[in-house]
């Protein structure tokens, strides 16, 4: 189509954008978002459905996977496990001046969530016209996806 | 008995110790320090030199071997033990008298056993400790009697010096008593202040071995200077020993004991690690109480426009959400714009929502929620264990100093112990009962507000559970963090849709048939197809028309509000129908129903939806500058004759610019209703495919009355009373709207021509972005600039179609109408062809639209206008009727006419195409066939085909199959070539 290949055009131009200016480039057509599963308690969960509007956008079984592995990483961060045991005893110790200058378990595991995010943006989504956004920044309450348009189709 | 003092003092020996009298003795005993009592006997007193002696180490081997005459024989103890007895003993003078008696004996028995003064043999004999044991004897008696006599002579001494006193002082008094003499000072208490001062007491006493060394030094200096340097040295040495040992020690105890500057007192009674113990508590809740302080509670932040936008207008305050099967419920948060997740709660003084809240504490000045409520927790546990320490060591120190309670240590004591016992009550309570909460695993919050005072309690874990959770579970993230850079994605338009199609189509199939949202659904795709072909036609009218839709509704609005009030409540309305498309499905069919049975029905359903027809004039106004008003008001039938030609002209030329094939399918869906309604088909069948077919239902009971096929071929011309065609046209506005803006513009377009050119465009930019056409604002944006725009091209499409007179004359030459009839579509065509020249088929369509709704306009006219071309009207709509369906056999005659009419329109497209109705089955013939192959699931559009005619199966043919259809036919309605056709009949 023609209009593609015009639209395409002032993306070749940007060669690497702030997301704000890839906002402003490819329109955003809408924002969905993916709501916490509190079935299992307040633990740090999504919901895994599809939702209906990315059901043209993407299989619906790469975006399960996404955020399973999403859910998987949060139950690891929010595990009672014994590094976070030892972590607050250390904490204890030391009056707490050591979260100071040490990273928590927690903090650890969002970077690797948002590391894959991103790695999954790059790889998945925004090839797809869609863009997660790291749940951290929400507060954890949902996955917000956005979902961008060729300006041909908006046009 | 000569005794050398110094000689002794130089080499002391027990031979010259027992050789010296008692004197000697004495003064041995000040001069090495030896402590001895003046009325001890000269033996006694030698004794304890040699002791002393010995114990110094000055008398090395006589020591020796008296130590082991001490040790081997008990002898010596009841020798020494009897020293006591005499010393104790009454004076000496007593003692003497019976010592004197037995001591003659004595020597006398032991002298020849013993020999005192022969050298120690070998000590481990018996002999030898017998003979040590005689010695001592002897020595002890011959000391007796010395001691005896010696005491003797200081008796009857003492007694003369007495006795001398004595007279010296009754001579003295004597002289008193006489007044002469001055009183003398006594010579009496001089040597005995002299021998008091020279007492041991006071030297040897007063340096009472304060320390060891003291003492050795002092004995051995004592020695070799005479007491006169003693105290130069004892001084000397005192201060060197003092400093070396005062610095040593004193550091060092020192340290010890200023590491405890707080309590010493528990720290010398108790332990050190008393105040240790407090001051690592108290560490521990300065800690605890600052985190509590100063950490994030865990704020949410508040949600962006965008992730509110939808649920602001969401009505419910409540969501509810089922966690380990209990309903919980989740509150919207005005402030935060999103639902509190569980547990969450919005805090009044902060201003934030904070997760898993537990309460606002004053005391901390903070909120307590999940990231700091293991520290508050803390804090209140390790306080009120220091309160305890420090309420119960302060009792135990008072306890011990209750006979100084004034004292500043005590009184200070006693205010802390007071603080601390007040404080107490309240700080216990409350760890207690949080203590409680965390076991139970609940927050302050849902305790106090009861929320779970009937249910469970959907978070708890267990006691342990929830106890690790408060304790060890891994510190939460913040949420509020500063704006984090955010990772640079490229967005690369050209997106994956990865096998949308296939799936949207099969749906849009299924959905065609029964449903118009389906078909709404399915334009996206299609639409935007239809779009881009269009959009690479240049002459269509610009963007702005896309709004027209929009526009002509708010328009309408206004000016149905003119006409009638209830308009624009319409239009509110619409919105809210519009998701239920089934809806006005049936509304149709009932329509439908009611039409066949009676016209009253009908009309009575145009006098609820009679504003949409009106309104449908006021659109037009805004595009014709010449005539805006006149057109809402000659929208009915009676005016139509007063419409200038060259408005309906420009709206045909607009129409076929404009007009898109897609439109012409749109179109044909109607008649085929209309179609099925005639052939007495029950509308409902058809009706189901589109709401266009609601539309048509509207038209069958006009139509009935009038002639069927008529009705059929062009929603306006069914209804032979002109409310009738508006009336449909009306149904189809409400319907329409609410399935799909796009067929509205077809609802519009049977009534007004012009409207339909641009609702074409519109429907194009809407279908990419339905989502702006919902603002009124921007409609009406669009709708001046669309109207100006619209002015420009009526003027050129004016002159256009005087450039090609022959055309026109061709035209009118055939329908004999009016002139202007005859020009509107000879202009339309030359536009047509002109501009749409490179895409014959879209050409085709468009023209076949045109005439479609030229018929339509015409057919709807018609009954009213009732001019001389009357007939034509007739015939047009006929040949209309019969060129769409089957059924124009009634109309044979009339379609004749109608074939002579559609000839011109014709010719430029398919010259070959014959005149009579038979060639337009046979192009309806073809357009199905084309339709099938090109889109098999379009079960409408061939139905619409069918009604309108071969011409505009052709627009669908080109087109995009379902959506375009849809549009297109909406397009074509309003295609209104139809009212040009009119004017110029």
């Amino acid at each position: 189509m023609l209009t593609a290949a015009t639209n395409t055009q002032p993306f070749d131009m940007a060669e690497t954008h702030s997301l704000q200016d890839m906002r402003q480039q490819a329109a955003i057509a809408s924002k969905v978002f993916i709501q916490r599963d509190y079935t299992t308690g307040t633990m740090c969960q999504f919901q895994t459905k599809l939702p209906s509007d990315l059901e043209a956008r993407i299989d619906k079984q790469q975006f399960e996977e996404t955020v399973r592995t999403l859910n998987n990483l949060y139950a690891e961060a929010e595990k009672l496990g014994s590094q976070s045991f030892i972590e607050g005893c250390l904490a204890c110790l030391t009056a707490y001046t050591v979260f100071l200058c040490m990273e928590t378990h927690y903090e650890k595991v969002l970077k690797k969530i948002a590391k894959f995010i991103q790695e999954q943006n790059d790889k998945i989504y925004a090839p797809r016209g869609l863009l997660l956004t790291d749940p951290i920044e929400r507060g954890l309450r949902v996955i917000e996806v956005t979902i961008f348009e060729d300006r041909s189709l908006t046009r | 008995m000569v005794f050398d003092f110094e000689a002794f003092v130089e080499e002391p020996s027990l031979e010259e110790l027992n050789k010296c009298k008692k004197k000697d003795l004495i003064a041995l005993a000040v001069h090495f320090n030896i402590l001895y009592s003046k009325q001890s006997r000269k033996d006694e007193i030698r004794a304890l030199l040699v002791d002393g002696l010995v114990e110094l180490g000055l008398l090395s081997q006589p020591v020796a071997s008296e130590g082991t005459d001490e040790s081997i024989v008990p002898a010596g103890t009841p020798k020494r033990e009897e020293k006591p007895g005499p010393s104790d003993g009454s004076p000496p003078g007593t003692k003497r008298a019976g010592a004197g008696v037995d001591e003659p004996p004595n020597p006398l028995f032991t002298l020849p056993r013993y020999d005192p003064h022969s050298p120690p043999t070998s000590p481990r004999s018996l002999d030898a400790a017998r003979r040590a044991v005689r010695l001592a004897r002897i020595k002890m008696e011959a000391e007796q009697k010395e001691r005896d006599r010696s005491a003797e002579l200081e008796f009857q001494v003492r007694k003369l010096e007495i006795e001398a006193d004595k007279d010296v002082k009754l001579r003295r008094l004597e002289l008193e008593a006489e007044g002469r003499l001055p009183p003398s000072p006594t010579p009496g208490p001089g040597p005995t202040a002299q021998a008091a001062a020279h007492s041991p007491s006071v030297h040897g006493g007063a340096l009472d071995y304060h320390c060891k060394y003291h003492r050795k030094y002092h004995r051995k200096y004592h020695r070799k200077y005479p007491c006169k340097y003693h105290r130069k040295y004892h001084r000397k040495y005192h201060r060197k020993y003092h400093r070396k040992y005062h610095r040593k020690y004193h550091r060092k105890y020192h340290r010890k004991y200023l590491e405890v500057p707080l309590c010493p007192w528990l720290t010398k009674v108790i332990s050190p690690a008393v105040p240790l113990y407090n001051g690592l508590v108290f560490l521990f809740v300065l800690a605890n109480f600052s985190m509590a302080t100063f950490m994030d509670p865990g704020v949410y932040p508040r949600a962006d426009e965008d992730e509110d936008k939808d649920d602001d207008f969401r009505a419910p305050l409540y969501k509810n959400v089922e966690i380990k099967g209990i309903q919980v419920r989740m509150k919207w948060c005005a402030t935060c714009h999103f639902y509190r997740p569980p547990r969450c709660s919005h805090c009044s003084v902060c201003d934030n929502c904070v997760e898993d809240f537990d309460h606002h504490c004053p005391w901390v000045n903070n909120c307590i929620g999940r990231r700091n409520y293991r520290y508050f927790f803390l804090f209140l546990l390790s306080l009120s264990v220091h309160m305890l320490n420090v309420f119960s060591f302060g009792l135990i120190f008072v306890l011990h100093h209750r006979e100084r309670l004034s004292a500043l240590h005590t009184t200070v004591t006693l205010v802390v112990m007071c603080i601390a016992g007040l404080f107490f009550i309240p700080v216990m309570g409350l760890t207690g009962f949080h203590m409680v909460l965390v076991a139970r695993g609940r927050t302050t919050n849902e305790q106090v507000t009861g929320k779970f005072r009937g249910g469970v309690n959907p978070f708890t874990k267990g006691c342990c559970g929830n106890v690790e959770y408060v304790l060890c579970s891994p510190l939460a993230p913040r949420y509020t963090l500063d704006p984090r850079k955010k990772p640079h994605i490229k967005m690369q338009p050209p997106f994956i849709r990865p096998d949308l199609s296939d799936r949207q189509v099969t749906i849009k199939v299924s959905d065609n048939g029964i449903l118009h949202s389906n078909m709404v659904s399915s334009k996206s795709k299609s639409t935007l197809d239809v779009l881009d072909e269009k959009e690479i036609q240049p002459p269509l009218p610009p963007k702005a028309d896309r709004y027209k839709n929009q526009l002509t509704s708010s328009e309408e609005s206004s000016l149905s509000g003119k006409t009638h009030p209830s308009t624009p409540a319409m239009y509110k309305y619409r919105p809210s129908f519009s998701t239920m498309p089934k809806v006005h499905y049936h509304n149709s069919q009932e329509k439908i129903i009611m039409g066949e049975e009676c016209k009253a029905s009908a009309i009575l359903e145009e006098g609820v939806r009679g504003h949409d027809y009106r309104s449908e004039p006021n659109l037009d106004l805004p595009e014709y500058t010449n005539a805006p008003l006149h057109r809402t008001f000659q929208s009915s039938p009676l005016q139509l004759d007063s419409d200038p030609v060259n408005s309906r002209s420009h709206s045909l030329k607009q129409a076929q610019r404009r007009s898109e094939r897609g439109h012409l399918t749109a179109l044909q869906p109607q008649a085929v209703t209309s179609t099925p309604y005639k052939s007495v088909f029950s509308p409902n069948t058809l009706s189901n495919r589109n709401g266009s077919l609601s539309y048509d239902s509207l038209l069958n009971p006009s139509i009935s009355p009038a002639t069927a096929t008529e009705c059929m071929a062009h929603r306006g011309m069914p209804t032979m009373g002109f409310h009738s065609p508006y009336l449909p046209t009306k149904m189809c506005h409400i319907r329409e709207p609410e399935k799909q803006r796009q067929q509205v513009p077809n609802t519009y377009s049977p009534v007004m021509p012009v409207r339909v050119g641009r609702q074409s465009p519109h429907q194009r930019d809407r279908d990419p972005s339905p989502v702006r056409y919902d603002n009124l604002s921007q409609s009406i944006m669009a709708s001046i600039q669309e109207r100006k725009e619209m002015e420009e091209r009526e003027k050129r499409q004016m002159f256009h179609g005087r450039s090609q007179p022959h055309i026109y004359a061709q035209d009118s030459g055939v329908f004999d109408g009016p002139g202007g009839y005859g020009l509107p579509p000879s202009g339309c065509y030359s536009d047509g062809t002109r501009s749409r020249g490179p895409t014959p088929p879209a050409y085709s369509g468009s023209r076949d639209n045109l005439v479609g709704v030229g018929m339509l306009n015409y057919g709807q006219r018609t009954p009213v206008m009732r001019h001389g071309g009357s007939t034509m009207g007739r015939a047009l709509r006929t040949s209309s009727t019969s060129l769409h369906t089957d059924h124009s056999s009634s109309n044979s005659s009339q379609g004749r006419a109608t074939e002579g009419y559609r000839s011109p329109t014709h010719q430029p497209h398919s010259p070959s195409v014959p005149r009579s109705p038979s060639y337009s089955h046979h192009k309806f013939s073809y357009m199905n066939a084309h339709e099938r192959t090109e889109s098999p699931r379009l079960g409408a559009p061939r139905e619409t085909v069918i009604v309108n005619g071969q011409r505009a199966c052709h627009s669908s043919a080109p087109g995009t199959p379902l959506s375009p259809s849809r549009h297109s036919s909406v397009k074509k309605m309003t295609g209104i070539g139809g009212t040009t056709y009119e004017i110029s009949v």
